[in-house]
């Protein structure tokens, strides 16, 4: 290192999100520093970050030398490359101080928790939109001097404080503070919540220090498992859970159904390398769509005892306490009508075109765990008896025996039972054979389009018959002859349905490759008087 | 009120001799009454909002001392409060968010700094300027220039910033003119200390009365001809008395070595000075202390410049770097032509080497300062490896996390509602406002084609809904119209016989701000009679108002009805009714009533009395993970979580413990048709034995029905 390096306080930065009492923090800090003779300065930029944007504190000591009169200069903001600690209550903004350069490996201990707050764009995503939060825990051990990772939500909850005591915990943990445990908690005080606070603070520091060293509690942070390593393993259960919930919505006999579209599907042969990249995801998809959800579905997954003892558990509910379950339901006259026996339902299919009904009923509170409301739902739930006879339940399985004969359609291009994908089947040009494969690892992914209840259903229903009716019914036109620019239109069109859950990038996609849109829906004619300015 | 400042305003009273330990905008407050203020005025608004609010609350004190605080409803009357210190000498301070806050002021100011003062007369404005700022990007510097007002920029720490305030009074008297402080962002929110004096109570105040008014002086009007003698007054006299008590008074500062003809020199703006050292201590340009090895002048005042302070130090140097944030580059310019009219010859640089807009951080000013001394050490190839690694492993960007509706925040539910009519209608054009609603400009719902300004969304319609098949709604805080709407966007209208729709969100506070009081906010007897309730339904003063002035369509809505709010936004849009349509959208601030409620439920449970509390569930079992619930609401207590169904791998919507059961979930998965998965729960405390027997035996019956 360069003799001419100057000497500077040191630096802190905490990163957090409005209202997580990352200001109480940095007064923690401020004060605990000052009652142990250090110099020093904090700053924020709060702003409106206040409610629940992403904020961060700044703050810089330095030990008060005897004789000193006056502080050293302190900055004001963080200085990439310059901070000795940064301390993280969200994953995510972890990652964003990772990405402005902040931790680097010869200076910055980093302390992050492992919790993560969805931001708006993560969670609206039509599937999953969530950051990869391994990817920044990765970037986080590769750039800082020192990382140490812990679940700060889940302790703070368990210790019923708030997240600014178990970040105090964590940075006297990890040594870096320059005074010692008592002092934080004399700064920490006797108020109201300084008990809960204490707690928190010890919870987090002796977890750290118990963890030795600098790595620690990183064990912590690996993700939950939920597939087996083993593919064919992994395959079995789902197939072995599918046959469970399909008896459980239906019957033993519609199970049986369900292993018989596999077995057709992949001639008995999943068991190679090659089949088993797709299967279980195959098994999955078909599982979830055979469960299709109707009225009787949701009646009756909503008026198990099971359900109850979980409401009561995660809202917290005492032993003493009394629960009120109320549900928000508005079945539409389809829903309704989806569910009925075929005739009946064509019948006041009818009837609500005729008479021109609205399309859903009057809003409904029941309450679920009240008498009245636990029998209707009970009720509804015996429409199962008869969905096998019902509008739904046919449309629903055509569209299943369409879906599966295009991908055998496919599958069977891309292999002939043998084990390996090299083994091309006789007749089918070779370059075809990966592109087959390309096709149905997207085919597998269409089914996602078709969930949610109501307008969100109808939406997604349309984007799949689109789908069905334009490129996929182009790919089928000759599936020997695989364009790479038709697949790549497939796949822009899948990818532009399920990330737009209007279509309108689906018909932006469509459009480019020359297919007409649709026609405009009829809306009501929307009339707003002009008024003259001339009387 | 947000945040109680009780423990502020006990070190508004240190006397001399004690440690003031706090925020740098509270310092300014501690020195304003040091320096004997008869009153202080201003417009809450980041970063200056606590210089007002630990006031406000401070008042029976300020009493005490004779000083009096008033809470202006916009910058413009701040402003025009400073009038008393043209005819008096009496000593007054405003304050306000800039530059959004100047331009308000800008008409007083214009009025005030023409004919001057006689008592001290400051303004402090937060310069919201880079990282953090909410507005618009612009210099308060222009309007000192065009005004002429003195501005200064002090060092950024606690005792320089109270001894700016300090001589800031003595420099308006010294010059008759106005003088306005500017504080960045950090810099009001720093934390230090300083030592303090004792408060000064000013000479005429509430408490010291003065028997009879000033004499009329037509001279001191800003009217012609008047006018025409204090544009002179303003550069024959105001200008030099100005300069020569910045040099008297040695308010700009030399740092480190004396100049050298071989070593090159700075001159920076006296609140980047820290930066700037920082930046110098990166390169081994400046010890551990801080002592600069490079002569820098040290700008606390940087309008006026003193042209002879600024050329002599030009001239004994070998280059200089000028040190400027922001555009246009008005010092670099001025300190141009008086090198040049000099005829000095030092090379000078500023924005050739330092970006033109931009906060002026110290990796910024590192590489400016690296092309003045070529051989200075560099210590940014460590960050740019690791910006490149954490580039690489990050793969794509971190998504933002701009603020968002508070939990429970009942503004949330007329936006979700819009949503709905939306998609009834059509797109329609939607004029933005400031205040907490400017939120929904971002996801989920990203409404708004124009933000003009605090107060402006009506007006800002004006011209649209003449060429638009449907009407324009222009959305509007109570603070924005209370602040300007209600002139420039109501009455406006009323004249035009304009024909838009205008939601007033009737909330009862500023609360962006911190919740401070406006003339519409509800009393505090109805805050308590209201509990947990909205307490904004039974105050009309909005109501009333809009009546009076002649609205004849006007309905006032409560917020979390959605399907209410839904169809009275549509009948808005197709009503045949020819003049302005308003909809107050009501619903308290949620901050307000949680702070109300939390201590009221506490007190009710130790108490044992029964108590409900509510909340908000999805069912994992029904919930398809598709998250429309989530892309028309946004609340932040509505999230997702991996699902405990492992057929399903793609995260179920999920309400986390955060819920304060505003209903919002409920009556949206109503309105929208939208999903059978969400539940309300209410947990009942401390049930009678009745209660408690009779939920026994439902619940025993029940399980007869129930499947496990």
């Amino acid at each position: 290192m360069d003799a001419r390096v100057i000497a500077r306080p040191y630096a802190v930065v905490i990163a957090a999100l409005g209202g997580e009492g990352g200001g109480v923090l940095a007064g923690w800090l401020v004060e605990a520093a000052r009652r142990s003779n250090h110099w020093v300065q904090a700053t924020s930029v709060p702003g409106v970050a206040q409610r629940t944007g992403a904020t961060s504190y700044y703050i810089e000591w330095a030990r008060r030398e005897d004789g000193q009169a006056s502080a050293p200069l302190f900055a004001l903001s963080p200085t990439v490359g310059q901070v000795d600690v940064l301390i993280s209550s969200e994953l995510l903004e972890t990652g964003r101080l990772l990405e402005r350069g902040m931790v680097t490996p010869s200076t910055t201990t980093l302390i992050s928790s492992i919790s993560r707050a969805y931001t708006v764009v993560e969670k609206m995503a039509m599937g999953d939109g969530r950051v990869d939060g391994e990817k920044i825990q990765r970037a986080g051990r590769a750039l800082a001097k020192h990382s140490t990772w812990l679940d700060m939500n889940a302790l703070a909850a368990e210790h019923g404080t708030v997240v600014s005591a178990i970040m105090f915990g964590a940075l006297a943990g990890c040594g870096v503070l320059p005074w010692s445990i008592a002092v934080c908690h004399e700064v920490i005080g006797s108020g109201r919540h300084a008990k809960a606070s204490i707690a928190g603070f010890n919870a987090a520091c002796q977890m750290i220090a118990a963890s030795s060293g600098s790595q620690i509690a990183g064990a912590l942070a690996s993700p939950v498992q939920v597939s087996s390593p083993d593919p064919l393993l992994n395959y079995y259960k789902i197939v072995q859970l599918g046959r469970e919930r399909l008896t459980d919505y239906q019957d033993a006999q519609y199970a049986e159904l369900y292993e018989r579209r596999l077995r057709d599907l992949f001639n008995g042969d999943v068991d190679s390398k090659f089949a088993l990249s797709l299967a279980p995801e195959v098994a999955r998809r078909l599982a979830l769509w055979m469960a299709y959800e109707d009225v009787a579905r949701v009646a009756d997954l909503k008026s198990r005892a099971s359900r109850f003892a979980a409401i009561r558990r995660e809202a917290g509910a005492g032993e003493r306490d009394l629960i009120e379950v109320r549900e928000f339901l508005k079945p539409g006259v389809e829903e309704i009508a989806s569910v009925l026996p075929a005739s009946l339902g064509r019948w006041l299919m009818n009837q609500k075109d005729k008479r021109q009904w609205p399309a859903t009923g009057p809003a409904q509170r029941l309450q679920s765990n009240g008498l009245p409301g636990l029998l209707l739902l009970r009720a509804l739930a015996q429409a199962r008896r008869w969905r096998r006879s019902s509008l739904r339940f046919a449309a629903e399985q055509a569209a299943i025996e369409d879906w599966l004969v295009c991908f055998k359609t496919f599958w069977s291009l891309s292999t002939r039972g043998s084990s390996e994908i090299s083994a091309v089947p006789s007749g089918v040009p070779p370059q075809v054979a990966p592109l087959a494969v390309q096709v149905c690892q997207e085919l597998v992914r269409m089914p996602q389009l078709r969930k949610g209840y109501s307008d969100t259903h109808a939406r997604g229903l349309s984007n799949y018959q689109r789908l069905r009716t334009t490129l996929l019914a182009r790919l089928l036109e000759d599936p020997q002859a695989i364009e790479p620019a038709a697949l790549a239109a497939f796949r822009a069109a899948l990818d532009a349905a399920l990330s737009d859950p209007e279509g309108r990038a689906l018909e932006k996609v469509l459009g480019g490759e020359g297919i007409a849109p649709l026609p405009a829906k009829g809306k009501p004619i929307f009339w707003a008087k002009r008024v003259s300015r001339h009387t | 009120m947000e945040r109680s400042f009780a423990r502020e305003i006990e070190s508004l009273k240190l006397g001399a001799g004690e440690t003031f330990y706090g925020e740098g905008i509270l310092a300014v407050t501690k020195a304003l009454l040091q320096s004997g203020v008869t009153y202080v005025g201003g417009y809450q608004g980041s970063p200056v909002s606590h210089l007002l609010d630990v006031m406000v609350q401070a008042r029976p004190y300020l009493d005490e001392l004779g000083v009096h605080v008033e809470a202006c409803t916009n910058e413009s009357s701040a402003a025009a409060m400073l009038a008393a210190s043209v005819m008096y000498p009496v000593r007054g301070a405003v304050t306000w968010k800039s530059i959004v806050g100047t331009n308000v002021a800008a008409d007083a100011l214009s009025n005030l700094a023409s004919p001057g003062v006689m008592g001290g007369a400051v303004i402090v404005v937060g310069e919201d300027y880079g990282e953090g700022a909410s507005v618009i990007q612009e210099r308060t510097h222009a309007f000192a220039m065009k005004c002429s007002v003195w501005l200064l920029d002090p060092r950024p720490n606690l005792p320089s910033i109270v001894s700016s305030v300090e001589k800031a009074f003595e420099l308006s008297e010294a010059s008759n003119t106005p003088v306005m402080i500017e504080l960045r962002i950090r810099t009001c929110h720093v934390q230090g200390s300083f030592e303090a004096k004792s408060n000064r109570a000013p000479a005429i105040s509430s408490r010291a009365l003065q028997d009879e008014p000033a004499a009329f002086a037509y001279e001191r009007l800003a009217h012609p001809p008047a006018t025409y003698r204090h544009e002179k007054l303003k550069y024959e006299q105001r200008l030099p008395q100005a300069r020569q008590f910045v040099l008297d008074h040695a308010l700009n500062e030399f740092m480190g070595p004396k100049p050298v003809r071989t070593r090159p020199g700075i001159v920076v703006q006296g609140g980047l000075y820290n930066s700037l050292i920082r930046a110098m201590q990166l390169l081994g340009l400046a010890d551990s202390q801080g002592e600069p090895q490079l002569s820098v002048l040290v700008l606390n005042v940087v309008y006026p410049l003193v042209p002879e302070q600024l050329i002599e130090f030009c001239e004994a140097c070998s280059d200089v770097l000028l040190v400027e944030e922001g555009q246009p580059d008005f010092i670099e310019q001025e300190l141009a032509t008086h090198l040049r009219r000099a005829g000095v010859p030092t090379p000078l640089h500023g924005k050739d080497w330092l970006p033109m807009g931009g906060e002026l951080t110290s990796e910024v000013l590192a590489s400016a300062l690296q092309r003045l001394i070529p051989d200075s050490i560099s210590s940014m190839a460590e960050v740019l490896k690791a910006q490149e690694i954490a580039a690489e492993m990050l793969g794509e960007l971190i998504p933002a996390r701009p603020p968002n509706f508070c939990t429970g925040c009942p503004e949330r539910p007329v936006f979700s509602a819009l949503k709905l009519v939306e998609k009834e209608v059509g797109r329609v054009h939607i004029s933005a406002d400031i205040g907490c609603h400017s939120f929904a400009t971002f996801a989920p719902f990203s409404f708004g084609n124009s933000i003009l300004g605090y107060g402006m969304s009506l007006a800002s319609s004006a011209g649209v809904k003449n060429f638009s098949a449907r009407r324009p709604i222009a959305i509007m805080g109570d603070g924005g119209f209370w602040h300007n709407g209600l002139l420039s966007g109501v009455t406006s209208s009323l004249l035009n016989r304009g024909d838009g729709v205008l939601i007033v969100m009737k909330n009862g506070y500023t609360s962006a701000t911190g919740t401070q009081e406006l003339v519409s906010s509800p009393l505090e007897d109805v805050k308590v009679k209201a509990q947990g309730n909205s307490a904004t339904g039974s105050e009309l003063t909005i109501e009333n108002t809009l009546r009076g002035m002649g609205v004849g369509w006007m309905k006032t809505v409560h917020n979390y009805r959605v399907s209410e709010v839904q169809a009275t936004i549509k009948e808005a849009l197709s009503t045949d009714y020819p003049g302005l349509k308003v909809i107050v959208a009501e619903g308290e601030c949620q901050l307000e009533r949680q702070r109300r409620i939390k201590p009221l439920l506490a007190a009710q449970r130790a108490k044992g009395e029964r108590v409900v509390r509510t909340r908000y569930g999805v069912d994992d079992a029904t919930c398809t993970g598709d998250h429309s619930c989530i892309r028309l609401s946004g609340c932040p207590s509505l999230t997702v979580k991996p699902s405990i169904d492992p057929l399903k791998t793609e995260p179920v919507a999920h309400v986390n413990n955060d819920c304060v059961g505003c209903g919002l979930c409920g009556e949206v998965a109503h309105a929208a048709a939208l999903c059978p998965s969400f539940h309300e729960i209410r947990v009942v405390s401390n049930a009678g034995a009745f209660e408690r027997f009779v939920a026994r035996i439902r619940h025993w019956i029940l399980l007869r029905w129930m499947p496990a």
